[in-house]
């Protein structure tokens, strides 16, 4: 292989370039079609055969959409399989990277679990050699990778109960007890999810003076809600399944799970205003097994725009590679965390605050709960 | 024993005899070398688990215990695991006795379908179990569906309190209440009840001061091990509790979860160890004799 074939191979595993773009640049060189495609992808495919990327993520419609978007394209592309895992979450991390010898190469962490990761030196930098985080705006990426997905913490309700014209559009109406006097589920983890930043809009602090965070207020503001008014739920898929079985019919909620759940026939919607964007990143855990390949996927997750495209489209979440937003319908564009058009009607969740205050928020949070 | 016979009348064969049991000391090796393998595999996965946790729990000296104890969440959560328990466990072993007398009782044909009825949900994984009861307690649940048929005003709450969580505390323990009970039973000689009689015992009396006596050993025995079987329960408080009934190991998984403070973690699993294990002691002091011998 020479240096030119090499690096038109290369191009094409980076996702840097399409493969009409691959046949024309052979053509150039003087290889034939059939003897381009092979160049890049029998032999990485034969090289690669076995080869496998573990990733951690958080199961469910989550996984479905990167398994989908990504992993199945890449494997197709470089004959790697990404075997995706579910319970992804900092203590994951931790233990991964703690035995020395982890099982999974990637673990999905949350924007506020990655400060803590990165300062207990759980995570390997990323070289930005291997993966092209050229595409990715700045403030979605860090020395240890980039958000591939950025979504809303919602007010999701059951439209079978609540028509569209009277349904919460701030979570001051969310709070509302006259207005909906029934039970709201509620995500019981502060951290990952974001009732606290609710819990002060709804008392009436504008999204741009939510931070830093009055614990005690959001928690005083939880109070007038009342707990007899709340089920707390700590996973993800647990406020659609009580919407959709008709034990609450307000629920806070990540966007997508909507979205999926509306696809699929439930009777369910959210909406914009005051929503809270938070992001995961694919950090690769320190002394990965596989991190060679764990890279490459990396770098097909943040290059690949019809991979990003796709991702976006099947959750209405936002991710790194923001240039492929040109590839999704405008109605979906529109809507995702990252657009313009919700700036200033959306919080950006401040997950700085929250590495720095993590321990002392969540026990108060759990104290406020048992008392 | 000292110098005298023993009952089996071996004779004592001296310190060494003593400590083997009568055997000679190159056989009693030879027994306990049989024991080998299972002390290898205790260490490896008990013992070797148990130091690393310990391990953890000691980085930094006892700071880590300081702070599990310090924190206000402490407190609650001790009582909350000692009261869940308690009464768990009271309800258990009320309900596990009636239950074993019933199968005691029962006729020979019905006796292994009542020891079936016990089992089944012994053999059934305990979230199988908790998601069948909250689909029976929650709001549009079975039970609240029946109620408003009924015409009733109103609908309790039924789930994500402690109510709900010892349900489905007891309907997961219920069979270790039962079985040491049953035992205990079943040994007990039929004709003590006829011989109570023809001393003029009433029914009533013959139970509570011959049968009810002589099968405590199995009533204190179930007690102990239902209970030691409580305080380490984790899930159940999280599928049919609220927030306010948070036990020890929901608190261990805090910290290890979502806290990811491992050292403090290890201290409180050292903690809840240590005081299940003085429990388990007790359990093992516990007199297994009944009045007719060896359970």
């Amino acid at each position: 292989m020479t240096e030119n074939q090499m690096h038109v191979a290369l191009q094409v595993l980076r996702g840097r370039m399409s493969r009409r773009e691959l046949l024309r640049q052979a053509a150039l060189l003087g290889i034939s079609a059939p003897a381009a495609l092979a160049l890049v992808e029998r032999p990485r495919a034969a090289e690669a055969a076995g080869k496998v990327v573990n990733l951690a993520g958080y199961g469910g419609v989550s996984n479905d959409a990167i398994r989908t978007a990504w992993a199945e394209p890449f494997e197709k592309l470089t004959g790697i399989h990404v075997n995706l895992g579910a319970n992804a979450s900092l203590a994951l991390a931790k233990l991964q990277a703690q035995s020395g010898n982890p099982q999974w190469d990637i673990v999905g962490l949350d924007g506020s679990e990655m400060p803590t990761a990165v300062k207990q030196g759980l995570l390997e930098r990323i070289d930005t050699h291997k993966v092209d985080m050229s595409k990715v705006p700045f403030y979605l990426k860090t020395p240890y990778g980039f958000k591939y997905s950025v979504y809303l913490f919602t007010k999701a309700y059951d439209q079978r109960k609540i028509p569209d014209a009277n349904a919460p559009q701030t979570w001051k109406d969310f709070w509302d007890t006259g207005r909906y006097p029934m039970k709201r589920s509620v995500y019981q983890n502060v951290a990952d999810g974001s009732i606290l930043e609710a819990a002060l809009m709804a008392d009436g602090v504008p999204v741009s003076q939510v931070y830093p965070l009055d614990v005690e207020r959001a928690l005083k503001s939880l109070d007038r809600l009342g707990k007899r008014n709340i089920i707390w739920h700590s996973a993800n898929q647990q406020p659609i399944q009580q919407l959709t079985s008709g034990e609450v019919a307000l629920a806070t909620a990540f966007s997508g799970r909507v979205i999926v759940a509306r696809r699929d026939g439930a009777k369910l919607q959210y909406t914009l205003d005051q929503d809270v964007a938070s992001g995961s990143y694919f950090p690769v855990i320190k002394g990965a097994p596989n991190k060679e390949a764990a890279l490459a996927f990396l770098n097909f997750v943040a290059t690949n725009d019809v991979g990003a495209a796709t991702y976006m489209s099947l959750l209405t979440y936002a991710t790194g590679n923001a240039a492929a937003v040109r590839l999704v319908p405008p109605e979906v564009a529109d809507q995702l965390p990252t657009s313009p058009k919700l700036k200033g009607k959306i919080l950006y969740k401040d997950e700085n605050w929250w590495a720095d205050n993590l321990e002392k928020t969540v026990i108060r949070f759990k104290e406020w709960q048992a008392a | 024993m000292g110098g005298q016979p023993r009952e089996d009348g071996h004779p004592v064969q001296g310190v060494a005899g003593r400590l083997t049991g009568g055997v000679p000391f190159r056989e009693a090796l030879a027994r306990a070398s049989l024991l080998v393998p299972l002390c290898v595999v205790y260490a490896l996965l008990l013992v070797w688990p148990l130091a690393l946790l310990a391990r953890t729990s000691l980085e930094g000296g006892l700071a880590a215990y300081g702070d599990v104890v310090r924190t206000p969440l402490f407190r609650p959560v001790m009582v909350n695991t000692l009261v869940i328990s308690a009464v768990t466990t009271a309800i258990a072993v009320v309900l596990g006795y009636l239950c074993a007398a019933a199968i005691w009782r029962a006729p020979a044909g019905l006796r292994p379908l009542a020891v079936a009825l016990v089992l089944l949900p012994f053999w059934t994984a305990v979230l199988v179990k908790n998601f069948a009861w909250a689909a029976l307690l929650q709001d549009n649940g079975v039970f609240n569906t029946l109620l408003r048929k009924l015409g009733a005003p109103g609908h309790p709450a039924l789930l994500h309190n402690r109510f709900a969580v010892i349900v489905g505390m007891v309907h997961y323990v219920l069979p270790y209440a039962v079985l040491p009970i049953f035992a205990t039973m079943s040994s007990l000689d039929a004709r003590l009840e006829r011989a109570a009689a023809s001393l003029g015992a009433s029914r009533a009396a013959a139970i509570w001061f011959v049968i009810v006596p002589l099968t405590l050993p199995g009533v204190y025995a179930a007690t102990l091990l239902v209970f030691i079987i409580c305080t380490g329960f984790f899930i159940t408080p999280v599928i049919l509790g609220g927030p306010r009934d948070m036990m020890a190991a929901n608190l261990v998984d805090l910290y290890a979860r979502q806290l990811v403070d491992f050292r403090a973690a290890s201290a409180l699993a050292v903690m809840i160890i240590v005081g299940v294990s003085l429990l388990v002691s007790v359990y093992q002091w516990l007199p297994k004799e009944g009045q007719f011998g060896r359970l």
